[in-house]
């Protein structure tokens, strides 16, 4: 059936809309290649487009994180193929052969104009992945207000077949029997911007993530402070009040041989930090507290913001969490033991704990095929000469940047991005070269 | 409408003729969920009344837990069939719209 | 002059009847809305004779709020577009974009901040920042619709590369642009190539070799018939401007130094970093061999004669201290400040893993020794950094750790017996804050990061700087590698501290942009520069005095035989200084013309 379908061919397929994958595309667009981007998501802009605010600068992630999606979408040298799965990508000659397959959104992309009015005759509430099921979407939906592109996607797993949407549809787009399609590509170079999960919220079963309603995730966090959150407001899931007094536990997935995360995941420290700052902005008279092992405040500007904070009143304790209880009304109860003092260790209790996880890489070679590749101990893909040339991978034409090569930040996450466009185009250069010749 | 809509929509019912044939089983499982979603949807939207109530209000008024509430109060706010109105103590309140 | 072509409007300008303005608001998720009344903006505004559509919208950045804008030019008629929203320095260039992409000239648009201006500073008083944003936007209105469309100036652009520094992130630079076909100089002051990691055995946390990294990047330079390696060569003047730079250098050589000029389509910077150094009796520095930086310890490690103990400096050593952040997350008022009156308060990144490597040396070196570590926080965030750490631990090394509120001392031969001779003195945090004195026969400092002396650099090139002393990208998520100056990118440490993985990521990210500008022959330049009426001119050359970028302008003959001014669009950079000094209006900016402000302040005053 594959070998019906034409094949594509294009000089680089990047793997990831996320920021990182985003901005290789656009270092290698801008230099005259053709670009194709694969992304599994229903819309680009991976886990940027879904924060808040960003650190240290505080700019709104989307004002940094659209421009770049649309620039992407509308850019001559490139195309995007969203809801689409890399199924493999293999070596052939000096280029790439990818097999790609558009998952169906029971959508006829050519005639849907993204009028919603499917969604608001849909009657099937779900929980909202973008909101990380503090919301709600429908069955039918188009993913959240800033996606690229404005399609929807009909869940048939979940659609009950009540016909709705299919006659509220203006220009009759609705495809219930929309197939899968897969299709080849061929490409002189792959860029691997695969990103990153969190670790899971009940890695750390003593920590109550998942079973106790008002221990949330970064994640959810960061949609409760997001402008167009799904409470309107920063509330807790229990019942919808507003927090007093919030907590935040560092390390909670993190340096932690046990959970199988040894290493430090680099950007917790300062996305807590800056979670403080924005529930103390909107949230003035509540106490927030952060408890820490050490505060790594690393990168360019970054003391001088976790300095802001303290200033702001935000109470850093330097302790360790043993466990998280909840009393009857839902309000978790953190017992800690204090580092600085000598004393037994105490319970306090919150009105909402965020639990600071970890990131684990989103592909793992030996664990979701695709293509085989070199990792570290940490599972994240490793480079044979990171000093000389971070991005490269096991596999020369394959490069990689971002989450992918281990936990990192949004600034470290673009400029790696560059140097993996870089190296893909030094080695497009001379393989291209080689084939005239 | 012109003409032609009318026709693919019309083969949209098609297809959804036999997929309900084909889907019968699963068909009445995810109807048996819909009578359950309309059920609370309507309990939330009843528990509001007139009045501008607090999820644990709308809650105790439901009968269901707070977190439900909340849930659906989220969901029919998305859909502009709530709104928020104002605070109540620590909880805002919401209100038909 | 010949590869540029300046600014003119073009034919086919609507008159002012003709004239009609989109105006889009932006709620910028709630960051504008929560604050100014935008339904109400949007109404106000709307009643303007100009005004063809007044809209506001939650995102107009993102794809579907640019839609928007495309619709209205493209189905009804907007022919001038002002859009209010957040700084025009994050999305003045997107909105000009649409604008070309709907066939529009991109210039026929105005961008108002009603958020850094408006919504953000006046958050508690919604009414009177709703009017300010009216008044902005009608302002943006009639500076508009008096707005002739302009065309980018377009400049030749030189496919070479002048990359300052040889250091690895240099190196890097320098290999990745030449492998893009871009001729490349590298100048280095050094007689050597490979900067800091030259003072270095082995990089944590691998332990790769650092000759070995150096020896590969070299031998790639060298091997690249693109690049010219200038060792012994110092920076002596860069002129011209993006696309077209003068580079001038001195190399010191066996007969004299020799200047060399050569032309270049961009530069980048990688003058890297030089270590903290602590000042006379900070931690007993200066005032006993037994203190050292960490710098100076790993250069001695590397000359210890093998053995259970170490000897440094001809005294058997068993009590090693190790103290952190020295120069670095320095609070005022209680660490000296530098000779500019500010302290270090950044973090220095690496000096954490750093030591934890230099620990673990010694003591594969040195199994005997006892090691004590000071610190405030442990900083090892990188792959493979916490496992130093961990195994440190493990090692039996001792931590202490301090509050900001209590530094740590130095007691120099405070020891009755001599043995061993000094004290730290630290009210450790692990044992309930007691005060805790540690016996050592030495004291390493692991010292921060400065950036290189290069006041001369950045003076020449008019660079900015960040209160950390350190070269300022233009925004850290936005451009993160390029500098205000077009066509000047950074790589490494002149940046900021980083480790080698991260310097040499930067390299090959400046050289990427360096790249992309050069790769299309010519680049595309804003064309707010002064233009001049030659008509109106009246030759008086007041301007030039005012001028204060060099060849931007110079007295000429215009067709008629008049001493007239005459502007190189590609040097001005559109101060408008020179428009200051003009009476009879004949020298303006293109796009900021006095009739242009007369009409914004009208429009300000008149409600």
């Amino acid at each position: 059936m594959i070998a019906n379908h034409p094949v594509d061919k294009a000089d680089a397929l990047v793997v990831g809309a996320g920021i990182a994958g985003l901005q290789a595309a656009l270092d290698l667009a801008d230099q005259g290649f053709q670009v194709v981007i694969a992304e599994r998501q229903p819309s680009i802009g991976g886990h940027m487009i879904n924060l808040s605010k960003v650190f240290p600068t505080l700019d709104c992630a989307s004002c940094i994180t659209t421009p770049r999606m649309a620039s992407a979408s509308h850019h001559p040298n490139i195309r995007v193929f969203t809801y689409t799965e890399v199924e493999a990508i293999r070596p052939v000659g000096d280029r790439f052969e990818a097999t790609l397959t558009r998952k169906p959104r029971h959508i006829d992309e050519d005639r849907c104009i993204g009028c919603k009015r499917c969604e608001e005759a849909c009657t099937v509430y779900l929980p909202d992945e973008y909101e990380h099921g503090l919301g709600a979407k429908k069955a039918v939906s188009i993913p959240f207000t800033n996606a690229i592109p404005q399609y929807p996607v009909l869940d048939m797993d979940e659609c009950f077949l009540c016909g709705g949407c299919a006659r509220a549809c203006p220009t009759d787009a609705i495809d219930y029997l929309q197939q899968p399609e897969t299709f080849r590509l061929e490409a002189g170079a792959v860029i691997l911007a695969t990103g990153y999960d969190m670790t899971p919220m009940d890695a750390k079963s003593q920590y109550g993530g998942g079973r106790l309603p008002n221990v949330i995730s970064p994640w959810q966090a960061e949609r409760l402070l997001a402008p167009h959150g799904p409470y309107g407001g920063v509330l807790r899931p229990s019942d919808g009040k507003v927090p007093d007094s919030i907590a935040f536990v560092q390390c909670a997935g993190s340096r932690d041989l046990s959970l199988g995360v040894p290493y430090c995941s680099r950007v917790c420290c300062m996305y807590a930090i800056k979670q403080a700052m924005l529930l103390s902005g909107s949230l003035p008279i509540a106490d927030i507290t952060i408890y820490y092992m050490d505060i790594r405040a690393f990168g360019k500007g970054y003391e001088q913001f976790y300095l802001n904070a303290k200033a702001m009143g935000i109470e850093f304790v330097k302790a360790k969490v043993a466990r998280i209880t909840e009393d009857e009304d839902h309000n978790p109860i953190v017992r800690i033991e204090r580092q600085e003092a000598d004393a037994a260790p105490e319970e306090v209790r919150h009105d909402l704990v965020i639990l600071s996880l970890g990131m684990v890489p989103a592909w793992v070679p030996d664990r979701d095929g695709i293509v085989p590749l070199q990792t570290g101990s940490d599972r994240f893909l490793l480079s044979p000469k990171p000093r000389v040339s971070p991005t490269l991978t096991s596999l020369p034409g394959v490069f990689a940047c971002g989450a992918a090569t281990g936990p990192k930040d949004i600034v470290d996450s673009i400029v790696e991005a560059g140097a993996a466009a870089m190296q893909a185009a030094a080695h497009l250069q001379r393989t291209l070269a080689g084939a005239v010749r | 409408m012109d003409q032609e809509t009318t026709r693919n929509t019309s083969r949209a019912l098609e297809q959804l003729k036999r997929l309900r044939q084909e889907r019968a089983e699963d068909g009445r499982r995810k109807a048996e969920r819909q009578k359950e979603q309309n059920r609370l949807q309507k309990a939330v939207l009843e528990a509001l009344g007139d009045a501008e109530r607090t999820v644990p209000e709308i809650a105790e008024a439901a009968g269901l837990d707070a977190r439900t509430a909340l849930w659906w109060v989220t969901a029919l706010r998305k859909y502009n069939k709530v709104e928020t109105a104002g605070k109540r103590g620590d909880y805002p309140t919401y209100r038909r719209k | 002059m010949s590869e540029t072509t300046s600014g003119s409007p073009s034919p086919g300008t609507p008159s002012r009847e003709e004239i009609r303005v989109g105006v889009y608001v932006c709620h910028c998720g709630g960051n504008i809305s929560d604050v100014v009344d935008v339904a109400k903006v949007v109404e106000e505004v709307g009643r303007h004779p100009s005004v063809e559509v007044s809209k506001h919208f939650p995102f107009l950045c993102s794809d579907p709020g640019q839609q928007l804008i495309l619709e209205d030019i493209r189905r009804n008629g907007v022919n001038r577009v002002v859009v209010s929203a957040c700084s025009p320095f994050l999305h003045e260039t997107t909105f000009r974009k649409a604008l070309q992409r709907a066939g529009l000239n991109p210039y026929l648009y105005e961008h108002v901040n009603v958020r850094e201006q408006v919504s953000w500073v006046h958050k508690a008083k919604r009414e009177s920042a709703t009017e300010k944003a009216i008044r902005l936007t009608l302002a943006g209105v009639e500076k508009v619709a008096r707005q002739d469309p302009l065309e980018a100036i377009r400049v030749q652009a030189e496919p070479h590369v002048v990359v300052i520094g040889a250091g690895i992130a240099g190196m890097r630079a320098a290999v990745s642009a030449a492998r893009r076909g871009l001729r490349v100089t590298l100048i280095e002051k050094s007689d050597r190539t490979g900067g800091r990691l030259n003072e270095l055995a082995t990089l944590y946390p691998d332990n790769e070799s650092a000759r070995a990294v150096v020896d590969d990047l070299t031998q790639m330079v060298v091997g690249d018939g693109n690049i010219d390696l200038c060792l012994n060569s110092r920076l002596t003047m860069v002129d011209g401007y993006v696309g077209s730079f003068t580079v001038g250098f001195e190399t010191r050589g066996p007969e004299g130094p020799i200047l060399r000029q050569v032309r270049a389509g961009a530069i980048i910077l990688a003058t890297g970093f030089r270590h903290y150094e602590p000042f006379e009796g900070e931690l007993g520095y200066g005032q006993s061999p037994d203190v050292m930086t960490l710098p100076e310890f790993n250069r001695a490690l590397e000359s210890t004669p093998p053995g259970d103990l170490p000897t440094f400096g001809g005294r058997r050593v068993r009590h090693v201290a190790f103290v952190h952040c020295v120069g670095s997350r320095q609070i005022e008022g209680v660490h000296r400040p530098q000779p500019d009156g500010r302290v270090n308060d950044y973090c220095s990144r690496v000096c954490c893993t750093a030591a934890l490597h230099s620990i673990h040396r010694l003591m594969d070196k040195h199994p005997g020794v006892r090691v004590f570590d000071v610190y405030r926080d442990i900083r090892t965030y990188g792959r493979g950094h916490e496992d130093l750490y961990e195994k440190a631990s493990k090692r039996g090394v001792l931590f202490f750790r301090h509050t900001e509120e209590n530094q740590p001392t130095v007691e120099l031969q405070a020891s009755q017996n001599g043995h061993p001779p000094h004290r730290i003195r630290v009210r450790d945090v692990l044992t309930w804050n007691e005060e805790v004195e540690i016996p050592v026969d030495l004291v390493v400092l692991a010292t921060g990061m400065m950036p290189s002396d290069i006041g001369g650099i950045v003076q020449t090139m008019k660079l900015p700087v960040g209160s950390d002393r350190f070269l300022q990208e233009v925004h850290p998520k936005l451009r993160p590698v390029e500098v205000a100056n077009n066509g000047v990118f950074l790589a490494g440490t002149c940046q900021g501290p980083m480790d080698a993985v991260e310097a040499v990521a930067a390299g090959e990210a400046a050289a990427v942009k360096a790249s992309i500008l050069l790769s299309k022959g010519v680049i595309e330049m804003d064309p707010f520069v002064a233009r001049v009426r030659e008509e109106r001119c009246d030759g008086c050359a007041l301007c030039l005095n005012e001028c204060e970028y060099r060849g931007a302008l110079a007295m000429a003959e215009s067709a008629d035989g008049r001493k007239v001014a005459r502007v190189n669009p590609a040097l001005c950079a559109g101060c408008g200084a020179c428009a200051a000094v003009c009476e009879p209006r004949a020298i303006e900016v293109a796009g900021w013309s006095l009739d242009q402000f007369d009409a914004m302040v009208d429009a300000l005053v008149s409600r």
